[in-house]
């Protein structure tokens, strides 16, 4: 693994969040300065194409809506609000705008999560806040953005930090909702709640996973890559990996009835040895990232067995950073060994004296 | 578990990240973008100071094989791999694989040619470095593959082994062909450093004739030990599989020969002479004089081979275990081991699994150690070594390849093959990467469908055609966007597609991108907003042509049958009015009560809209009034003569 | 017939398209120079390549060391913004550059330096109205101008002396165009993604231009769309024309007459990328698709054929003196019924990887495909 090169982000305050979109090659940043900015890939160099103000507090998260969709986000913010921007054509010679499509303003607090749910489930957003309140919204006409209707609202009665959809297009709509209250007296700190479509055409609490009573920062479905059980990580004092199986009911699906689930932790780190604040899943679901407190991003991976490891951390170091371009020549060339060195050896014993001379590139096994 | 030596620390530049920790966020494949964040949450909203500008770092891996080089042995390799997947069940399957496996090692041979070429060619520093990583890296896979497709994949009788492990050696370390060259370059051979070493180092690898060669230049040739040591290597018995001598018979033989040999350094024949004196012992097969000559044989494996050449020739692949020990020692113990020496020596013992799991750490990439294992899994060596995970030891792996070729820009039609033979998750893993493959341009839209059509990933068809089509729309290309949309199948966006069409007309007065609506076809059908809209472009196509009764009764057909939009009913009837004044009867006189009828209802529901809402556009009111009057006028006046023209054409009959 | 000799050369990109260079004097049909255009890759190149002989070889083993007879070898390249779409030769060493950027480069091929540099740059000849980037699909060379046409729906004809064009067909399609070719002097043909061939009257100077002919794909009625990919004209009969499509078959056209295709043949399993017709032998011609296969459609052996096409009529027949001409009934007009005489033969048997382009001079055929390759097949029968 190799640094391949930085893109300056000339936001005015700290950025909360990037979010990518579908294909990677649009980015959104969003920061304390209450802005958000569209980055596009041209030619392998990240361009700003668009910066607008979009709330009067800081912007949390941002995240993308499918393509199917347009050109859609979604940005929540400490001014108590979440709001839909969509992307408009130009006009002859004229860039194209982002104009607001949606503003929710049912929260009396500070949003703290936004995601749209899985493509499948239609055009549909969680948001979470810190009056622990979890709100659907949906837009029922996926042609028209303009019009928001509040779906749900779920009690939570903790208040809440982090919000995940269930990718899963198999199973019954599924979200993981975090609290980051910290009073371990409280209970466990992530709640599963399913939609039940027969009957209630409500959001049922299904679960609450009772061994993590800390605050959690941040919570994320895996990517459901063909696995019957849904894999859940948890950001909290630690890290935490559990896996949720569904239970086989031979009754007919009841009205109240949820899906139970036989939940089994997998893993538990304490690298961060401090608060873990986010976690992010790669596309296919087989590694994870977490960042904490200790100023590191980790990678955590399973092998082919199923234990979970880590295998790479990543940690500021103060040196300069290199712009894209100047570095770029060089690593297309070659794949870049950058770093890593080659003890010279004479003639025959070629062999002998060699070390994993590439493994800087390469994130291997554990 | 996690073994803390292969952990990496990889720096992240910047002092933000530094200052305030790292943040970070998945990119597609092996993409992690890294941020600065202040972990200070939802607390606090004042505005922090942050001097320096905010980076974005980028961090990729397992990018080895994306370099010009690789990418030459990525693609020949796949057609190999996809042909061995193929040729599983073939009754020659010992044959195919070993051919397969010299397949992949020509291209292996070939990958490090281009490299040496580069290497030859390159002018910076930087360059020539990375470039001889790289060669040193693909001499080592190429080393490793042959060695293990001698022990895994051929299957050869006792004494065949041996010679095979020799032409092994022979190809990867040519060190006593160099310095036997350089030697009899010189004037005096025999003087020069690296004569005897040379000679030493032709007999270790078996090479009698070459060792002979260089000998019969040394002044002494004719002397009676030279002459007594060329005897000896001469009549050095070999093994060959058709000579028609059994191994039971070459044995016999060997001994006899070596019994002389044995012989002769006892009675002291060589004792004038060191350097032939350590020939003959190598001859002998003596432990010391393999020791001794650890430096020159380079390598424990080497060690190996020279010694159960002059020891064991006859010795078969499992006993091999039992010789490594020595030579393993005689290089310092297994703690001595680099990571390449320790994978053949896993190899030797057999331990399949830490071959694969070294080669999978120690090699800068997948792609070796992925092949090799489908090789040996497809060889049946992963099985009959009880791995009860073989199989998904080899998807594993074939998956990370994968992985790293949809990472690249432009591999990802070969990434897709790859996981075509995964048979547990490859599906799952193209469905979720083939559609967040980026599409830049029609043609690749074309390819990526096609790849979904092959594998019959209708929803992913479905997804793909209706993002192109959100593309069209946002680039104002509605002609595109209808194609696209009637590709897709989706009713709601060819219905949302057929609006925008009609918006169009509604505001400009006129179709466009005619060719599209114009042959619309059987597609028409998929949405009754579509249809209306064909058939409505129809009625003006009939009207352009000045086909006047098929355009009045495809007309009223749209108005009963009711697939206009209400908001279009009005329209229709005026566009029926210069049909009502033309000089002949277009309409009979049942057709004309039916458009009264109709105009009655879209009077009675307008009248009902206009209550419900106030009457603050009663501009619009008057406009519309005065179109119905006309209209009232004009279906009363065709009635009138329709029912006169029907009366008289009645009477003729 | 298999007396064929395959050279494979991996060349770490893409390939999108191939093309020979024109001989250098028409007396000749001797080539061994081509270009080749990469696609989908972060920085993108056009090469100029030459196929080694045996003398060179033998003569300077230093810069040809391990090269086999035939193998082409690289003499220079040059990177470009954007996937390269389409390659011709507007001369004999300037080239003609269309990108997924929506622009057209000419390019200069230095013989002495073995250099390639830029020329002249028209950028953004196609684009979107919303201002997103727009594939230039083609560009077709004609006289002193070319014309070119894009995923927009537009046309342009551009002379090569002025930096805008000097006509655009806004609205020329709705759909994409996806390939276009000079029928004569003054009328280009362009194919669609709804399978429809147009052709055009450059000269007209109406305020909504149209097609002056719509030629319709013969299956419209089913209402299954197929897109066409590429268009190609018959190198002595200009009223002859050769398209391929999504659905991997090949039409034949006569521009004289109908509004449907004279013949379609299904061939290929998925899209047929280009059709070429041997430039000096056209009773034979070639196709390739998205499956991986490449094959040479001979039908020389079809009845009614006549001997035609003398080298010196070349891109004179359809117009002028073509009474001669027309009287004589290609074979290609003629093979829907005489179909069992067509002899077809797979060149590539075996390969699975899309081929996006191939080129014919001589007895060698060039492919360039999805693999990373160059595929030079040789000793071709094509007489």
């Amino acid at each position: 693994m190799f640094i391949a090169k930085s893109i300056q982000a000339e936001h005015k305050d700290l950025i909360h969040d990037v979010a990518y979109d579908f294909h990677g090659r649009r980015m959104a940043t969003c920061s304390s300065d209450q802005h958000v900015k569209i980055w596009d890939l041209v030619d392998g160099e990240w361009r700003c194409s668009a910066r607008y103000k979009v709330h009067v507090g800081s912007v949390w998260r941002v995240n993308w809506a499918h393509p199917e969709f347009g050109q859609v986000i979604a940005t929540c913010s400490f001014d108590r609000t979440t709001a839909v921007w969509e992307e408009l054509p130009g006009d002859a010679g004229e860039k194209g705008q982002w104009v607001k499509r949606g503003n929710l303003v049912d929260s009396r607090t500070s949003v703290t999560d936004v995601e749209f749910a899985p493509k499948h489930l239609g055009l549909q957003l969680a948001t979470c806040s810190a009056d622990g309140v979890v709100r659907i919204y949906e837009a029922p006409d996926v042609m028209n953005l303009s019009q928001w209707t509040l779906q749900h609202d779920i009690p939570c009665k903790l208040s809440c930090s982090c919000v995940s959809w269930n990718p899963s297009r198999v199973h019954p709509p599924m979200i993981a909702v975090g609290s980051d209250d910290n009073n371990p007296s409280a209970g466990g700190k992530v709640h599963i709640f399913e939609y039940n479509d027969n009957t209630s055409r409500k959001w049922l609490k299904a679960e609450t996973i009772m061994t993590v009573t800390d605050a959690v920062r941040d919570v994320a479905f895996s990517p459901n890559l063909g696995r019957s059980y849904h894999l859940l990580a948890i950001a909290s004092k630690n890290v935490t990996i559990v896996t949720l199986k569904p239970l086989a009911t031979k009754k007919e699906p009841s009205a109240t009835a949820c899906t139970k689930f036989e939940i089994h932790q997998v893993a538990q780190f304490e690298d961060h040895q401090s608060q873990v604040w986010r976690l992010s899943w790669n596309v296919t679901g087989s590694i994870l990232a977490s960042s904490g407190d200790d100023g590191c991003v980790r990678l955590w991976k399973a092998n082919y067995l199923g234990n979970w490891g880590c295998i790479s951390v990543l940690k500021g170091d103060g040196s300069a950073p290199q712009q894209s371009l100047t570095e770029k020549s060089n690593k297309s060339n070659l794949g870049s060994s950058a770093g890593t060195s080659v003890e010279n050896n004479s003639g025959g014993a070629r062999y002998l004296h060699l070390g994993p001379v590439a493994q800087a590139n390469h994130v291997p096994w554990h | 578990m996690a073994d803390l030596d292969s952990l990496q620390m990889i720096g992240v530049p910047g002092k933000s990240c530094l200052a305030y920790g790292c943040q970070m966020k998945w990119g597609l494949g092996n993409q992690l973008f890294v941020f600065a964040d202040s972990s200070q949450k939802p607390s606090k909203d004042k505005p922090s100071s942050l001097g320096s500008p905010e980076f974005i770092h980028e961090a990729n891996w397992d990018t080895d094989m994306h370099t010009p080089v690789a990418r030459k042995l990525v693609n020949e390799a796949h057609d190999i791999f996809i042909s061995l997947q193929n040729n599983v069940d073939t009754e020659d399957k010992q044959y195919q694989m070993l051919k397969h496996s010299a397949a992949y090692r020509s291209i292996i041979k070939a990958c490090v040619m281009d490299i040496q070429l580069a290497l030859k060619q390159c002018t910076s520093e930087d360059d020539r470095m990375a470039f001889e990583t790289q060669l040193q890296l693909f001499e080592a896979v190429e080393l490793i593959w042959s060695f293990c497709e001698i022990l895994y994949v051929s299957v050869l009788p006792a004494g065949a082994l041996i010679s095979q492990l020799q032409q092994w050696m022979r190809l990867h370390f040519t060190e006593s062909d160099r310095l036997a060259h350089e030697a009899l370059r010189g004037s005096n051979p025999q003087n020069a450093e690296g004569y005897w070493p040379a000679v030493y180092g032709l007999i270790f690898q078996g090479r009698i004739t070459e060792a002979l060669q260089v000998l019969s230049v040394h002044p002494e040739r004719d002397s009676e030990h030279f002459k007594l040591i060329e005897q000896l290597l001469r009549r050095m018995p070999v093994y060959a599989a058709n000579s028609g001598l059994s191994i039971g018979e070459f044995e016999n033989k060997w001994r006899y020969w070596q019994e002389e040999c044995v012989e002769r350094l006892r009675d002291g024949s060589f004792m004038a002479h060191p350097c032939l004196e350590v020939i003959c012992q190598i001859l002998c097969g003596e432990d010391e004089v393999f020791a001794a000559h650890s430096d020159l044989l380079g390598t424990w494996y080497c060690l190996m081979v020279a010694r159960l050449f002059y020891q064991n020739p006859a010795i078969k692949v499992f006993d091999l275990q039992y010789a490594t020990q020595f030579c393993v020692d005689a290089y310092g113990g297994l703690s001595n081991l680099q990571p390449w020496d320790s994978i053949l020596l896993a190899a030797v013992e057999f331990d399949i699994h830490q071959v694969i799991r070294e080669c999978s750490s120690s090699f800068g990439n997948w792609w070796f150690a992925s092949h090799l294992t489908d090789l040996l899994q497809h060889c049946g060596k992963l099985e009959s070594h009880t791995l009860h995970f073989g199989s998904t030891l080899r998807e594993f792996l074939l998956l990370e390849f994968a992985t790293s070729l949809l990472s690249h820009h432009s591999l990802w039609q070969i990434g897709i093959l790859y996981l075509d033979h995964c048979s547990e998750f490859g599906r799952f893993y193209i469905e979720e990467f083939v559609e967040r493959i980026p599409i830049e341009t029609e043609r690749k839209a074309q390819k990526v469908l096609k790849i979904c059509e092959e594998r019959d990933l209708q929803p992913q068809i479905r997804s793909i055609c209706k993002s192109m089509g959100m593309r069209s729309l946002h680039n104002k290309h509605l002609g595109a966007a209808l194609s696209w949309s009637l590709r897709s199948k989706d009713v709601n966006f060819v219905t949302f597609i057929a609006e925008k069409f009609l918006n169009e007309y509604s505001e400009s007065g006129g179709f466009i991108d005619l060719e599209v609506l114009d042959h619309l076809g059987s597609s028409m059908l998929l949405s009754s907003k579509l249809t209306f809209l064909g058939k409505y472009r129809e009625f003006h196509r009939l009207y352009e042509e000045r086909e006047f009764k098929a355009a009045a009764s495809l007309l009223l057909a749209l108005l009963t049958a009711k697939i206009a939009p209400p908001r279009f009913g009005m329209t229709l009837l005026l566009d029926a009015l210069p049909l009502l004044q033309s000089e002949s009867i277009i309409f009979t006189s049942e057709e004309t009560y039916e458009l009264m009828h109709c105009l009655e209802e879209i009077n009675i529901s307008r009248r009902l809209k206009a209550k419900k809402a106030a009457k603050d556009d009663a501009m619009d009111e008057d406009v519309d009034k005065e179109k119905l009057d006309l209209m009232k006028l004009g279906l009363a006046r065709n009635l009138a003569r329709a029912i006169v023209h029907e009366g008289t054409n009645f009477d003729m009959f | 017939m298999s007396g064929e000799k395959r050279i494979t050369k991996f060349v770490s990109k893409k390939i999108s398209k191939v093309k020979w260079r024109p001989p250098q004097n028409r007396a000749s049909s001797q080539t061994d120079v081509f270009i080749s255009g990469s696609w989908d890759d972060e920085d993108n190149q056009v090469s100029v390549w030459s196929v080694a002989k045996e003398e060179e070889i033998a003569a300077d083993l230093d810069e040809f060391g391990g090269l086999l007879e035939g193998e082409p070898h690289r003499l220079c390249h040059l990177g470009l913004a954007g996937s390269v779409h389409d390659l011709c030769f507007f001369n004999y060493d300037l080239i003609l550059v269309s990108s997924s950027l929506g622009g057209v480069t000419l390019l200069k091929h230095h013989s002495n330096s073995q250099t390639l540099s830029v020329v002249l740059e028209w950028k953004d000849l196609h684009r979107f109205h919303s201002q997103a980037e727009c594939a230039c699909t083609s560009v077709a060379p004609h006289g002193d101008h070319f014309v070119t046409v894009g995923e927009d729906g537009r046309l342009c004809l551009v002379n090569m002396e002025h930096r805008t064009p000097t006509a655009v067909i806004d609205k020329a399609d709705s759909c994409s165009i996806n390939a276009a070719c000079m029928l004569k002097r003054d009328e280009c043909a362009t194919v669609n993604s709804s399978g429809q061939l147009k052709v055009w009257d450059l000269r007209q100077s109406q305020d909504v231009p149209r097609a002056s002919r719509l030629f319709l794909p013969s299956n419209s009625a089913s209402g299954e769309r197929c897109a066409l990919n590429c268009i190609t004209n018959h190198p002595t009969q200009a009223h002859i024309v050769a398209t391929g499509g999504q659905d991997g078959a090949l039409s034949i056209w006569d521009m004289r007459q109908e509004k449907f295709p004279v013949t379609v043949l299904s061939a290929h399993a998925s899209h047929l990328w280009e059709v070429v017709f041997h430039p000096n032998f056209p009773d034979h011609l070639f196709t390739c698709s998205e499956d991986g296969a490449a094959w040479h459609w001979d039908a020389s052996r079809t009845e009614a054929t006549p001997i035609f096409g003398s080298k010196d009529s070349v891109g004179e027949s359809f117009h002028g003196s073509s009474a001669k001409v027309t009287e004589s009934k290609s074979p290609w007009l003629t093979c829907q019924a005489a179909k069992n005489q067509l002899e077809i033969t797979d060149l590539l048997p075996g390969s699975r990887m899309p081929i996006n382009s191939i080129d014919i001079v001589d007895c060698t055929l060039l492919c360039g495909t999805d693999a990373e390759q160059i595929i030079c097949v040789q000793d071709l029968v094509v007489a």
